[in-house]
């Protein structure tokens, strides 16, 4: 379904057989488009909007939910006259599989594209920095919707292309440090992180914010992706005598970790706050029976629960309704969905701003927005040039995740 | 082909022509050996250094394998992967961890095959992007590729990494085996190159200068098959400097050996001629009588032994010829004569005693038959026989005749030996001859003087002997004994001188009388034999003869002539009518001899069938008896002894008793005598007294009481012979001789009457007693019958059978007075009649013997006898 939307670039490694397949297939995607957009628009240039995800980890969800954000936004912005004049915004997605150098050999594709304003990356982290190099050498807007680590953003590189709609480890991994002491009273807490630049990341951040905080990380323990066990992690932990645990990573990891505290007694499962990727998978698939003996808590920035924010309310109604969901408590790694949506917005105001696709033209508008109503927040001023980080602390919340997926916010 | 002059020259071309065979074949063979050896070494070597690279290339590509395999699966690298900035950190320890070992890298790239990150050995590769890289991309397999970079070969692999969070090729392991220095560790010869290929070698032109050899190598990792071709090439340079260093080396040497060959070519030939020289020399001194010693030749090889033996034989050959001065004139001054001929019986040459003996010179002898000297006797040896017997046995020796040029026999010792040349074959003959006339004169002379009587110049016995065996089967002559009568008188009148005269004389009267073509010889004393030849009838021819021996007068000196009268008596027996032995002519003429004697002497007597007979029984009994001893044919009988009043039989005589087939019934009085003469007593006596001892035991089982009577040959009492056999018996029994008489007849004992006494005392202690027998018969000596211990006297038959007459029974009385006087039992023998016997109880004899009461009886007769013999009963049981 989400194909109609969206145009994936081939990747690198593809065939010409299969080149030909999906040129097949995007004039077939135009023709349906055509059919549900104005004349109008269909006639103009399309102004090209790039997204970079991990669609080919199948236990992601934040690909396909943050695509879903994409395109409400474009068809909200499309059905409303377009872009600089009638021109559509349209999406074109590639697929990372997780591996940096795919990412980054995805920026560059995207980046060539004619018309193309920018290129929102997705859940990994890593996969962002590795493209801030080529965003900075093609000039090409680079948004984050779902990474959080401080480089991202936090670089040397002036001016910046890099631009971020979500969670940030510095404010976010001290509201994870909190949560341990506030919610579980924790005095002496440990950290289990992912060997990359996520993980260094929040390591930074632990480092920094401990001293402030009541909470001491006397453990940190690096674990690899890959890895099949985390037990010497979580029993280093418990040597430690530490009494909460702070869990960085994604699901498949998460998934480890709360199935192996699920087989220790009762006592031994410390409280664990959980960074968001784990929740941007499909976690409560991989632990569904686990899930309920293990106190966790997952930070988010976002949710559709009990939300009346008007944008938060549109976005909810599209995604059921073109997704066949039932309940917007059944919408899976919501954060994607509301930061993609804010950002396409805060683009589509961009390049009205910048009468041009030009990407540096769009860059330098985007430091230039004027307040935003969005989904997720109220933007008053999205970014300057000396933030480029659209959202703040205040955004922080935790949840809990249900058996059948569900997020559920938590005191 | 040039003949070579010089030893020098000779010996040069022959040591060269073969030395140069040598090498040539040496060195071939070596060169074949070293190529083939190289080729064979290298086919070996080779073996070992694709054994040697296969392991060490199994080994670090099994190792690197293994590395790059944990590499792509470890979730570092995964991590690495999916990082950023800062991955660094971690994956250039792991890198540098890896790529700890010499031989091979490992290299992390993105999942296009490009680096992402820098480490120290990347550079190599970024010059040329391998294209297993690309085929790892595009299907996610492990490749292979193998790359030159800076003349180095390297074998890269590329090795898709997988995690588990995803199912695409997020990057590769890159390993790349240095192969050259994995190679340098096997230190393998500097020539030695070492290609490789992912497809098989193809044997190109330039490898026709090189050994190459190429296999592939194959491993397994992870299920998938890998496979590199390999191929090792070395250049045949080596070798074939090896083989031409070889080769050089050889000719040098063998040009060494050039120069040594000729220096030592040349003094060798120099050396032996000198030595040549000096031989010649040596034999040349030697033969002329002069002994140089500088120039013996004393080194001990060959040319030293042809030296010695080369004076050796010229020495011998001067002492053969001085020998042969020596030996010519032992030839030409020898007494026997000596001739010497050829292989064809020519003479060949002759001495002077040959010449001399013969008469012939040497020039009519020489060339000329040698048959001719050698004449055939009626003797002799025959020619032919010589020649055979030469021919086999190589010599012949014995005495011949020669025939002189006179055609005069003379009678030779003839030595005839052959002469064998070096190989042993006949050269011809060598004949010694000596001269034995001499001898055979003596010869004669000496056989006359055998069978001459050397008193009257008759014949002696063994003349007679020799003229009798020349008599031809088919004579007819008569052969006499003739014996002059009472010569013993004239010798006992006239002494053994005027003997000898007499025989002289009768000698030459005989001859004389006797008829013409007599032979006549001496036998011994006066006794003579004739043999006359018979041819006219024989009662002319016995009437012509007893004219002959009529009485004859001869004279001797004794003090003054006396005139004797001598008378002959002669016996005469006929060839071949009386018998054609012999032996018996002349028992038969003795025979006829004695019975003229018997005759009354002065007579001849010719043979009769009376004497022949007689002649003949005694001769056989003679004959027969040593048989009839030695089988046991003489038995004894037992003929009993009574007491004359009360008829009881008191004893036993045994008797011999002798049964021949032909002879019949041979009386004791025949073969005694001839026992005692002929030595045959003993074994007769000791069989006949064995077997009485024998029947003994039976006998005195039916007679307890009764005697046996022995009867012995006084000749057995000389030297104890008697004694002795009796001796035995004894012993032989456990009684010993107890209740046996032994009956001796009174005789000219021909031992001392002390003598005598002493025997019979010791054959009285082995329990015997001793009777005379025949008492009165012959000589009695009453002084012998008081010495000798007797206990018993047996009275003569004779007086028995003459009991009519009155002198007889006086005798009879004395006799048995005389006993009374003397102690001694009397028995009378020959008690044939009543009156005989009233007779003697009359004259007081108590015991009898004779056919009045039994024969002499067999052992089986015996035993039936009564114990008392009624003279009535007993001439009834006797007839």
């Amino acid at each position: 379904m989400a194909k109609h939307f969206s145009t994936p670039l081939p990747g690198p490694c593809v065939g010409r057989l299969k080149m030909a397949q999906v040129l097949v297939f995007l004039v077939g995607a135009w023709a349906a488009q055509a059919l549900a957009q104005s004349p109008a628009l269909t006639q103009n240039p399309p102004v090209w909007i790039g997204f970079d995800d991990a669609y080919g980890v199948k236990t992601n969800t934040s690909a396909i939910v943050s695509e879903w954000g994409i395109k409400a936004a474009m068809e909200e912005i499309n059905n409303n006259g377009g872009v600089l004049n009638g021109r559509p915004l349209k999406l074109m997605t590639t697929d990372n599989k997780g591996v940096s150098a795919r990412g980054k050999d995805n920026f560059v594709q995207l980046a060539g594209t004619k018309d193309l304003v920018a290129v929102l990356s997705g859940k990994y982290s890593p996969i962002s920095v590795e493209m801030l190099p080529e965003a900075h050498r093609l000039n090409v807007p680079l948004i984050s919707v779902w990474g959080s680590a401080d480089p991202i953003t936090d670089h040397d590189q002036k001016p910046s292309y890099s631009f971020r709609v979500s969670l940030k480890d510095d404010w976010g991994v001290e509201a994870m440090m909190k949560r341990l002491s506030s919610k579980y009273m924790v005095r002496q807490a440990c950290a289990i992180l992912p060997n990359t630049a996520w993980g260094r990341s929040a390591e930074k951040v632990i480092q920094e914010k401990s001293a402030q905080n009541t909470t001491k990380f006397s453990v940190v323990r690096w674990y690899n992706w890959g890895d099949a066990s985390l037990k010497e992690h979580y029993k280093a932990c418990l040597d430690s005598r530490t009494q909460g645990l702070l869990f960085v990573g994604n699901e498949k990891e998460g998934a480890i970790l709360v199935k192996e505290i699920a087989t220790q007694t009762p006592p031994m499962r410390l409280p664990v706050v959980a960074h968001w990727g784990a929740v941007g998978g499909t976690l409560h698939e991989l632990v569904n029976e686990e899930l309920s003996m293990v106190r966790i808590d997952f930070i988010q920035t976002f949710t559709f629960i009990n939300n009346k924010r008007p944008r938060a309310v549109f976005l909810a109604e599209w995604i059921l309704k073109n997704n066949g969901l039932k309940s917007t408590l059944d919408i899976p790694s919501p954060v994607g969905a509301a930061h993609a949506y804010d950002t396409v917005h805060l683009l589509a105001k961009a390049i009205e701003i910048a009468q041009t696709t030009s990407p540096q033209k769009v860059r330098d508008a985007l430091e230039k927005l004027p307040a935003f109503n969005g989904a997720v927040r109220h933007y008053a001023k999205p970014f300057t040039s000396q933030r480029h980080d659209a959202l703040d602390k205040s955004q922080v919340l935790f949840v809990k995740l249900t058996p059948s997926g569900q997020l559920i916010p938590q005191d | 082909m040039v003949r070579l002059k010089t030893l020098k020259a000779q010996i040069s071309h022959d040591v060269f022509r073969l030395f140069g065979t040598y090498i040539f074949g040496v060195t071939s063979i070596s060169m074949l050996l070293a190529v083939y050896g190289i080729f064979f070494y290298q086919q070996e070597e080779f073996k070992h250094y694709k054994a040697l690279v296969s392991t060490r290339l199994d080994s670090e590509i099994s190792a690197s394998f293994r590395q790059a395999n944990d590499l792509a699966h470890s979730p570092e690298v995964w991590t690495g992967l999916t990082d950023s900035s800062g991955r660094g950190s971690y994956l250039l320890p792991l890198l540098e961890k890896a790529n700890l070992h010499k031989n091979y890298k490992f290299d992390l790239l993105d999942y296009l095959g490009r680096f992402f990150i820098q480490s120290d050995n990347t550079a190599g590769l970024l010059l040329d992007t391998p294209a297993n890289i690309q085929k790892t991309i595009e299907d996610s397999q492990t490749h292979l590729e193998l790359v030159t970079i800076d003349q180095s070969d390297y074998l890269t692999v590329s090795v898709p990494v997988t995690a588990n969070f995803t199912d695409s090729t997020i990057g590769m392991v890159l390993l790349q085996l240095d192969l050259d220095r994995i190679m340098a560790t096997l230190n393998f010869p500097d020539d030695l190159e070492v290609n490789y290929s992912l497809i098989p070698f193809v044997q190109d032109a330039s490898a026709l200068s090189k050994h190459s050899e190429a296999f592939k190598f194959k491993w397994t990792d992870a299920g998938h098959d890998y496979a590199i071709h390999i191929q090792l090439q070395q250049s045949y340079l080596s070798a074939f400097l090896f083989v031409m260093t070889g080769l050089a080396v050889s000719l040098a040497f063998g040009g060494l050996l050039f120069i040594r060959l000729r220096r030592w070519t040349r003094q060798f030939s120099e050396r032996t001629t000198q030595r040549l020289d000096d031989l010649v020399q040596l034999a040349s001194d030697t033969v002329q009588g002069r002994s140089n010693e500088s120039l013996m030749d004393n080194s001990g090889d060959e040319i030293s032994k042809v030296s010695t033996a080369l004076q050796s034989m010229l020495q011998k050959q001067r002492i053969a010829t001085q020998k042969q001065a020596v030996f010519s004139r032992v030839f030409e001054t020898a007494a026997e004569a000596i001739l010497i001929t050829n292989k064809q019986g020519l003479v060949m040459d002759v001495n002077a005693a040959l010449t001399d003996m013969t008469g012939y010179t040497k020039e009519e002898l020489v060339n000329q038959p040698a048959g001719r000297l050698y004449i055939k006797d009626e003797i002799g040896i025959d020619l032919p026989t010589i020649a055979e017997s030469v021919r086999r046995h190589g010599a012949w020796r014995g005495e011949t005749y020669f025939l002189s040029k006179q055609k005069t026999q003379l009678p030779v010792l003839l030595s005839v030996s052959t002469l064998l040349d070096a190989d042993g074959m006949s050269q011809g003959h060598v004949s010694v001859f000596s001269d034995i006339r001499a001898i055979r004169d003596a010869e004669k002379r000496l056989k006359d003087l055998l069978n001459e009587d050397q008193l009257t110049g008759l014949p002696n016995y063994r003349g007679f002997l020799e003229y009798i065996q020349s008599k031809g089967a088919g004579a007819n002559f008569a052969i006499l004994f003739i014996d002059l009568d009472n010569f013993k008188n004239i010798n006992d009148t006239f002494g053994h001188d005027q003997g000898d005269e007499v025989i002289r004389q009768i000698a030459q009267h005989l001859k004389t009388e006797l008829p013409a073509g007599n032979f006549l010889c001496r036998r011994s004393g006066d006794e003579f034999i004739a043999v006359l030849d018979v041819h006219q009838p024989i009662t002319d021819f016995q009437e012509k003869l007893k004219q002959v021996f009529k009485s004859a007068v001869f004279t001797v000196n004794h003090m003054g002539t006396v005139h004797i009268t001598a008378t002959f008596s002669a016996g005469a027996a006929l060839f071949p009518d009386h018998s054609q032995s012999i032996h018996e002519l002349l028992i038969y003429a003795d025979t006829a001899l004695l019975s003229a004697k018997e005759s009354g002497r002065n007579q001849i007597k010719w043979l009769n069938a009376q004497m022949m007979t007689a002649t003949s029984r005694k001769t056989k009994v003679d004959s027969k008896l040593a048989v009839a001893i030695r089988e046991g044919r003489i038995h004894p009988h037992y003929q009993p002894e009574v007491d004359l009043l009360t008829g009881k039989i008191i004893g036993f005589e045994a008797l011999a008793r002798w049964h021949d087939e032909e002879l019949g019934m041979v009386s004791p009085a025949e073969f005694i005598p001839l026992a005692e003469q002929s030595g045959a007593i003993d074994p007769l006596t000791q069989s006949l007294f064995g077997q009485v001892v024998k029947d003994s035991h039976t006998i005195r089982n039916y007679f307890p009481d009764a005697k046996i009577a022995l009867n012995s040959s006084p000749q057995l009492l000389s030297g104890k012979r008697l004694l002795t056999i009796l001796s035995h018996l004894a012993a032989e029994h456990e009684n010993g001789l107890e209740g046996f008489v032994l009956e001796i007849t009174e005789t000219d004992f021909s031992i001392s009457p002390g003598e005598l006494a002493s025997q019979l005392q010791a054959i009285m202690g082995l329990g015997v007693r001793i009777a005379i027998d025949d008492f009165g018969k012959s000589y009695s000596s009453l002084s012998r019958l008081a010495s000798m211990p007797i206990q018993k006297l047996k009275i003569d038959m004779s007086f028995t059978a003459g009991m009519q007459r009155e002198e007889n029974i006086k005798i009879i009385s004395g006799i048995l007075a005389l006993a009374r006087s003397l102690q001694l039992e009397t028995t009378a023998e020959g008690v044939e009649n009543q009156f005989q016997q009233d007779t003697l109880i009359s004259l007081g004899c108590q015991q009898a013997q004779g056919y009045f009461y039994s024969k002499p009886l067999k052992l089986q007769q015996l035993i039936a006898l009564p114990t008392h013999l009624v003279p009535t009963k007993a001439c009834e049981a006797a007839f």
